[in-house]
Parts: C-alpha cells; structure tokens; sequence
C-alpha cells in the first residue's frame, strides 16, 4: 500500500468500497483480463495511490461473477499456466455504463463544490 | 519458487467450500502469489524479500475469509459425498438424487425398461379412461363465453323426492318473459326422425339416412348459444308463434359436409324428416356442436314438435305437466349465477304456486339450479347406473396397482442387489432418510418416465384404436360422425397422468425403500446376506406382494369371466322367434297425410306379399328387439286401484304378426282379420300374463275365454269401469321383443286397427338373406309414392346393438384381465427367481448333503403353492366384492357362477405354477460345486 498513515488507510477504504466495483468493471471492458493484470493496471494508473490486495480484489472479482456482470474463464495459452480471464457481461456493460455516469456527476458535483470554496 | 497452495488453503479451510471450488480459488490466488513474487524478483528484491512481499498479500486474511464466506456460501452445492449426515439444501439433495437416481437406472437398461413399460401400461389404460371421463363430465361445452352460459335443471321440492329436470313450454314462456337476469332463455328437446333428402338430379333416387338425431328448439336458440351460421340463418322469432306452420330446417355442419359434400346451394333445399318436408334455412358453423355429445343432424323449431312427435299431441303448448324440454340460460353481462338462480328459483315458486299439479307422486318443483359453463353430463340423471360405474374405474386402477406391486417387487429384488451400496452409505453416516429419499426419487423417476409413456400409449389408444373400435360398431355411419366427444389431452389429462405417476412412484418405491435402508451393515457389507435364508422381514413384504397381485389379477379375471359368459348367455338367449331374415319398414308420408299414409302401407304390404323372397308380412305398433314396447293399464275387469293401477305392455298387431314372427300358439287361437278389421275385442296373451292375473291357474289353458280390460291410453286418473274389456281367445309363450337382456313381462297382443296408429312398422321375414329384400325396397317405396320416408331395421341387427354395450364390457374386462394375469404371472416369476438366486448357495449345501433335486423342486414349488392359495382365497372375496357390482347388467347370471369363479381361479392357479415351476426347475437343476463357489 503505497500511503502509510492510518488516515490516508481509512479514506483509501472507503474510497475503494464505492468505486472499486466501477474500476474493475472499466478495466475488463476493453478485454478479457486476469487478475494479477487487474491489480497491476490499477496501481499503474492510480500511480500508486490505489491498490489492491489477493485478499480485498479476489473476493470482489468472485461478487461480480456472481451478480453476472463480470464472467471469469479459464484460458490456458501455449508455454503458460492457465489462468482466469474475466470479461464484462452484456448485463455488467449496462451497470458499467450507469456507474460510471453517477461517478461522473458526483466528481462534477464535488467539485463544483470544492471550486467555489476556491474561488 | 515456494509454494503458495498450503498458505491460502490454510486460510480457507473454514469456509467448507467444495473441493471443486476450493481448488479453483487456491490456483487463481497462488498464481496471482507467483506473479507477484517474479516481479518483485525481476526488480532486484532478494528471495526472502519477494516471498515476504508476496505473503504480505494475504495478509487481511480475516477480510479474504469473511468476503469469500459471504459470497461462496450463498448457494454452494453440497460436496458429492453419500454419506453426508448434515442438514443440507434439499433442492441440491434432490438434483443429486436426480442425478444420481438416473445414472443408476440407466446402468439397469433391461430393468429399466421393464419397469417402465408395466407402469406405462398402468398408467396408460388409467389416463385413456379418465380423458374420457374429462371429455363427458368435465370438459365444459365448445360454448361461445361459456363463462356467461348456464344449464338450468328442477331440484325438488324436498330431499328425497325426484326432481323433474326438464321444463314445460308454458313454464318456459313465463320465465322468460318474468326474468329480469337472463339476456335469453332457451329450450332444447332431442327427437329422432327418418331422414330422406332429393337428389337434385330428377330421376335418381333419394337418398335415405334412415332415423337420425334431431334437436326442436326456440327461435332464440342460436343467438342465447353464441351459434354462427356457415350459410343461411338461424330462425326467426315468428317461427315459434303458432305450431305447425314454419317447416323450417337448420343443418349441423358435420352433416353437411359429410353427406352433402359442403353444396354452397343447399339452402332452400327440402328434406324429409319423419316424412314431412321441411326446408333449409342455414348451416352452423363448424365450431357449433350444440350441448349433446350426440351431435344432431339438424335443428327444427320447437313449434314442429308434432310433425315428429305426433303422440304428444297439440296441448303441449299449454299443459304445464308436460315437462320434457331442458332449459338453457345466457345470463346477461354482469349478473352473477347466484343472482339468477335466485331469481329464477323464486319465479319457480310462484308458478308452482299458481299452477300447482294434481299429481301427487310428482309435486312441482319449487327451485332450481344454475351451472355455469356446463359439460356434456350437466344435465343428465346421476342415479341411472349407479353402481355399474364404479366397475371400470375401479378395474383400470387395480391394473396400475398390479403394475405397483410389480415394481415394488423389482425394486426390492433389486435394492437386495444394492444392499453393499447402501449398507456402506449408512455406515458412512448417511441417514436412513437420505437413503429412503434416494430410492425414492429413483422410483418416481421412473413412473414419471412411465407416465410418460403411459400418455403417450392412452393418447394413441384414443386416436389409432378408439376409431378403429368405434367402427367395428354396428352403427350407420351418420350416427358415428355425429359424436361429438373431444378426446384430445388438456390439462386435466396432463395433471391426472401426473399425478398417478407419481402416486405410482411412492406406491411402488416406499416400501422397498424402507426395506432396503436397514440391512444389517456388518453382514451387508461382508456381502453375507444371502446365506441360509434372508431376511425374514423382506421376504415376508415381496410375498405380500404377490399375493396382493394374484388377488388383484384374479379379482379382474372374475369380472372379465363374468362379463364373458353374460355376452355368451345373451347371444344364445332365447327370444322365442327366430330374429335373422326378420326385418321392419317404416314408411311415412309425414302427420297431415294419414289417409295418404295408410294408403301407402297397404300398397307396401301388398307389394312385399308378391315378392318371391319374402314369407310373410304382417303389421305392428311395435318393432322387435327396438326398446320396451308401450305399456297399458291392465286389469281383471272390476278390479284395480286408480293409484296403483298395474301395467302391462302390448303392441296391435296384424293377424299374420305371429306367423310372421314364428311364434305357434300355446292354447286357443288367433284372431283373424275380420275381427282385426272390425276392431273386435280380442287378445292374445302370453303365459306370463296368465301367470300375473290368475297365479291360480294351474294350466294356461284356463285363461281361454277370460276377459280383462285393457286401457291404452294413457290416462292421470284412470277409471277402471270404463277400460274396454277384452276376451282371452290365445296365449302364446313369453317372448322378447322388448330387449334381450331383460324379460317382456306380461304382454298383450291386440287386433290391429288399420290407419289407427301413429308409430307402425311393417315386419317382414324373408326366406334368404334380409339384406338383399331390405335394398330393394327403398326403391320399391320411392316408386309408390316419391315423397314417402323410410327406415328399414334388420331384426338380427338390432340384437347386435343391444349386445355392444355387453360386448365392449366383456372385451375390455378381458383385456384388463389378461393384462392383469401377465403382469401377476411375470410378477411371481421374478420373484422365485429372485429366490432362488439368492438361496443358491444354500441349494448348493443341502444338495452336498444328499437333497434330491425332485425335493429341492417340491421346496420351490411349495413356497409358491403357499402364496398362490392365499392369493386366490383373497382374490375370490374382492371378485365377489366386484360381482355385486356387475350384477346390475348380468341377465340371468349369477353374480357368483360358480362356474366363472371354478374357471378364473384354475387359470390364475395353472399360470401361476407355470411361473414357479421355471424357476424351481433351475433350482433344481444347481451343481453343489459351482454353488459352494458362488460369491
């Protein structure tokens, strides 16, 4: 976990709880993909600020599975291990695209807040 | 590279989660472990570094618990583990079970197979009847909005009494014009009428349908039923004005398109009913079939009654005590049955009220009641055969019994074969439920597949066989297509098939089960169950068994024996006149035309005289073996009680009636045809009237020159003084000429006054076959007078008629019957066996000790002598049980001949040894050495 503090930790989970859902869902959008991928594409491109760990990304790729949105398959490539592919469902590009539109007007609507105060 | 698995497996443990899956989670988790420990590897960090890094991972392993057990648990699927004793999702259990059941029977393909096929014929003679039974009594009529349509019937004034269910047309008038919740009501009555219809080419011969059905109805009857017309119209209100005068037709379709092709220009046409022409008017539409499943060729108005039914005479538009219409209703949007009923019960006081009936053995009825969407039976009387219906039923469910019994046999033979199984299912923790429930599902398994089948099998019954029956029938092909029953499945049909299929399955899966589930585990296990006997408890239940089935099947094989010397006593019965190259005309120029009519029948007669074919000709009011002739009110002169006046039939008949017939007389003489001319008053008797009016005669002889007074019409209050007396010039033995299964009682032959009688028949005997006669003589009847109707009856064909109900009883009780005793047979078969089998061993011994194989056979043999005797013994006590039932249609039968109950119980008994000697034979037949080695 890249912060350290114990408030950052807080706010990092609280965090995660609501968008995480959302940001695996748009990782397997453009394709299949397993799950150490989906760990190291999020800390890539959070540079570092968000992470997840085996036991906090395992348990909510298995809930998605489970609701449908996501579907996990496990694909064997020559010279490699198999490994477990997700790809988004027909169901789960609907909620992805609803999330994704209510995250879009909470950002706005956070910062509308947040910018006043500046201004 | 460390290995991951044992950590991750460690922190799931608790979860319980299937192997399967369990499995699945540790491979996705190490492997995302592995990658994370190459790439902080790839980076430069040393190994303990990574491995530490890696580990870290896991770290929140509480978290990973709790997210996974709130996911993975929800629904997981219980391990494949038979001895399970946990309590565990019973749908998961049942699909195991499924599973699980279908995967063992597929393996017993032979067994399977079998079982299946003696369901499926139980359950399929079971379904073909009840889709019958649907089609009569529960399947509401092809009615338009059948929901807003009600039958009306009588109910009588007091519990006890009989109710009339029809209605008077007065009644009717009143109702109708009083109510205020029917949008219509309507009156029906069913007649039968000699058909003719022109040919339109001039010089063919019209062509003759012989009686058909007909229906006399209001004018509003196609409107108060929803009917459509497929051409033409229905009828008019001033059709039903004034009586005799709209001699209008309408044509049911099925009548149309068979025996007029679908002509387009039939309207207008004539046909001849009963000998009166009548015009068509319109054609229903083919959905319409009316509320009889007897289909009628056609619709008349009601106002045409006495043109077909000339005895009722002209007052039946007044006399309310002539009550023979059924009453129909189409209640009018948004009124509930209770209310009409209500209200019509109420007008129906009220007119009791007003016109009360002087009869007192019929008092009016003083309510009524409503069905709505009512079926083919709606309106019949419930208490006409009684008893006698409960015969069938009850037969065809014994058969699926039988077929149970069988399978609960198999089944326990085969749980025998199963008890390591299960022994080592219940050592393993399993309880005796699980195993109980688990043979179970596979017993339902297979009578749903036997339902199936059964299905199947009743389905093409009805389709393939029931026609093929119906037309071995000696019925005109008119009257054939005119029944109306719809014996396609619905979903009765499915839910009933269903349901018996799985009643079938518990029946027959439930007691084996329970057997089966408490083998002794130790010597199960050890696979010693078999030696020196079994257990007595499970051989005691498969005895039960077949004994259960002897009885059944002997049970069924006492009806199918009954039935089938009843058929045989009935087409040997004696009728005292020889019924072949007998046969009668009826020809009929319609009501208005008496004189013309009479002219006719002379003509004929003197016609058929000059034939070379023909012996003799004679006239009567009452053609033989055709129904009960009239009856009259018949005293000694001087005698009787106006209330309890007794009754005698008779018939006026020609002087050359008896010589027609064949019948010599006994004592006296005939009359002859003056006297018959001049109306004398002159009788013939037959011995049983001598022996009912003067049971103190000792010869018959002594009734000659005695008189009685005979009154023939029918009168409410007769008066005995004024009957016409008649004097005793003959008597004649007791024929029948009514029907042949039950006897005429005292009959009265009167002179036959020409011209005086509505009904009449020419009754001619022929010196070679009938049929050829009968051909000819439509022709010779069309060149006498073209308009005349006519209806020709071969007498011999008649007796058939009356003996078909016998015949079809007889045939399908011995179809039962035999499929009874196969099944019994295969049954008890299986199961010496079966014994023997599992008594090999012990044959073996007692064989290396010096048994002889004639004793080993004796032991066998003996064993199924034992169940065979306390089979029959029960079986003879329910065959007497179903006896009384049929004693109803056996005519001078003993419900208990002896003879049938000799018989079936030697048959059952030769079969059943048959069935045990096989197997005891192979007993027999065992080597000591191969036995000793067996297992």
């Amino acid at each position: 976990m890249a912060m350290t503090d114990k408030h950052s930790q807080m706010l990092d989970r609280e965090l995660k709880k609501g968008s995480a859902e959302l940001l695996i869902l748009s990782l397997v959008e453009a394709r299949p993909r397993h799950g150490y991928e989906i760990s190291k594409l999020i800390e890539a491109r959070s540079r570092g600020a968000l992470s997840f760990h085996v036991a906090s990304l395992y348990p909510l790729l298995y809930r998605l599975e489970k609701r449908g949105w996501i579907e996990g398959r496990w694909v064997e490539k020559a010279g490699q291990r198999r490994r477990r592919y997700y790809k988004l469902t027909k169901e789960g590009k609907k909620v992805l695209a609803a999330q994704r539109s209510t995250w879009q007007s909470f950002v706005a609507a956070i910062n509308r807040i947040t910018d006043t105060e500046n201004a | 590279m460390p290995d991951w698995k044992e950590e991750i497996r460690k922190r799931l443990v608790s979860l319980k989660l299937s192997p399967v899956r369990e499995a699945e989670i540790v491979e996705e988790l190490s492997q995302h472990l592995d990658d994370r420990y190459r790439e902080l590897l790839a980076r430069g960090a040393s190994e303990d570094a990574a491995h530490r890094a890696a580990l870290a991972e896991l770290s929140e392993s509480r978290m990973l618990q709790q997210e996974l057990r709130r996911i993975e648990q929800q629904n997981a699927p219980e391990p494949v583990v038979f001895g399970s004793n946990r309590r565990a999702n019973m749908i998961a259990d049942l699909w195991q079970d499924l599973r699980y059941g279908a995967r063992m029977l597929l393996k017993q393909p032979g067994f399977t197979l079998i079982v299946v096929l003696m369901l499926a014929f139980g359950i399929g003679v079971n379904t073909a009847m009840f889709t019958v039974f649907n089609a009569l009594v529960l399947k509401p009529l092809p009615i338009k909005d059948a929901d807003s349509f009600v039958a009306v019937r009588g109910v009588a004034p007091q519990p006890g009494q009989r109710a009339r269910y029809f209605f008077s047309f007065p009644d009717y008038q009143d109702y109708a014009a009083r109510n205020q919740t029917f949008s219509g009501l309507t009156l029906m009555s069913e007649v039968g009428a000699t058909l003719g219809i022109e040919n339109r080419e001039l010089g063919a011969p019209r062509e003759e349908f012989g009686v058909v059905n007909c229906q006399l109805v209001t004018a509003n009857y196609f409107s108060v039923l929803g009917a459509e017309m497929a051409l033409g119209r229905g009828f008019l209100p001033e059709e039903e004005r004034t009586p005799n005068t709209h001699p209008v037709v309408v044509l049911s379709y099925y009548f149309w398109e068979r025996s007029l092709n679908c002509d387009p220009q039939v309207i207008g046409r004539t046909i001849r009913l009963s000998g009166q022409p009548f015009t068509i008017v319109g054609v229903t539409n083919q959905e319409f079939i009316g509320t009889e499943f007897i289909r009628p060729v056609c619709w008349l108005p009601l106002m045409m009654i006495e043109a077909l039914r000339p005895e009722r005479g002209a007052n039946w538009v007044t006399d309310r005590t002539l009550s023979s219409f059924y009453m129909y209703g189409r209640l009018k949007p948004g009124v509930t049955v209770a209310q009409a009923q209500a209200e019509l019960s109420q007008l129906t006081a009220q007119l009791a009220q007003a016109h009360p009936d002087k009869r007192t053995d019929k008092p009016r009825n003083t309510a009524v009641q409503l069905t709505r969407a009512p079926t083919f039976t709606t309106n019949d009387n419930e208490d006409d055969a009684g008893d006698l219906l409960l015969a069938l039923p009850l037969s065809v469910a014994l058969v699926l019994l039988i077929a149970c019994a069988n399978v609960a046999n198999l089944m326990l033979a085969r749980a025998a074969n199963r008890q390591k199984e299960i022994a080592t299912r219940l050592a393993l923790g399993a309880t005796r439920w699980r195993i109980v429930r688990q043979l179970l599902t596979e017993s339902v398994l297979l009578a749903l597949a036997g339902g199936v089948l059964g299905l199947l099998l009743a389905w093409w019954a009805l389709s393939v066989l029931y026609p093929l029956l119906l037309a071995q029938v000696p019925i005109p092909a008119v009257f054939r297509a005119s029944l109306a029953l719809n014996l396609a499945p619905d979903y009765r049909v499915f839910g009933f098939a269903l349901l018996m299929a799985l009643m079938a399955g518990v029946t027959a899966g439930l007691a084996p089960a329970w057997q089966a589930s408490r083998p002794n585990l130790t010597s199960a296990i050890k696979g010693e169950g078999s030696v020196f006997g079994e257990h007595l408890s499970q051989s005691r239940l498969r005895n039960a068994l077949i004994v259960t089935q002897l009885a059944f099947s002997l049970v069924l094989l006492v009806s199918a024996g009954l039935l089938a010397r009843n058929l045989q006593k009935l087409q040997t019965v004696d009728t005292g006149y020889e019924t072949a190259r007998l046969f009668t005309i009826e020809a009929d120029l319609g009501l208005t035309r008496a004189a013309q009519t009479e002219a006719l029948r002379q003509q004929l007669e003197m016609r058929l005289r000059a034939l070379p074919d023909v012996q003799a000709v004679s006239r009567t009011s009452h053609a033989p073996l055709e129904g009960g002739a009239q009856r009259a009110f018949v005293t000694l002169p001087g005698h009787g009680d106006a209330q309890n006046m007794p009754m005698a039939r008779f018939a006026r008949v020609s002087s050359t009636h008896l010589a027609t017939l064949g019948v010599p007389l006994l004592h006296g003489r005939n009359f002859t045809e003056q006297e018959a001319a001049s109306g004398a008053r002159v009788a013939v008797i037959s011995a049983a009237t001598v022996r009912k009016y003067w049971p103190q005669f000792n010869d018959l002889s002594q009734a000659i020159g005695q008189s009685l007074s005979v009154q023939t019409e029918f009168d409410e209050a007769p008066n005995p003084a004024a009957f016409p007396v008649y004097q005793v010039i003959g008597v004649t033995r007791d024929l029948l000429t009514g029907v042949v299964f039950y006897p005429d009682g005292p009959f009265i032959h009167l002179p036959f006054q020409p011209g005086k009688s509505g009904d009449e028949y020419l009754l001619v005997r022929t010196r070679s076959d009938a049929s050829r006669v009968m051909a000819t003589m439509y022709a010779e009847t069309a060149a006498l007078n073209p308009n005349a109707t006519v209806a020709m009856r071969a007498t011999a064909e008649n007796v058939d008629m009356q003996n078909m109900p016998f015949r079809v009883a007889a045939n399908l009780a011995l179809v039962l019957g035999l499929i009874a005793l196969a099944l019994a047979a295969i049954g008890l078969y299986g199961v010496m066996s079966f014994v023997v089998a599992q008594r090999t061993r012990e044959i073996g011994v007692r064989v290396a000790l010096g048994a002889q194989p004639r004793s080993i056979l004796t032991l066998f043999i003996k064993q199924g002598m034992r169940l065979i005797a306390v089979g029959i013994v029960l079986g003879l006590l329910g065959g007497a049980g179903i006896a009384r039932l049929l004693a109803l249609i056996l005519v001078d039968l003993s419900p208990f001949d002896p003879l049938t109950f000799g018989g079936v119980s030697l048959c059952l008994t030769s079969v059943a040894l048959l069935a045990t000697w096989l197997p005891a034979r192979r007993a027999a037949k065992v080597d000591p050495m191969i036995a000793l080695r067996h297992e």
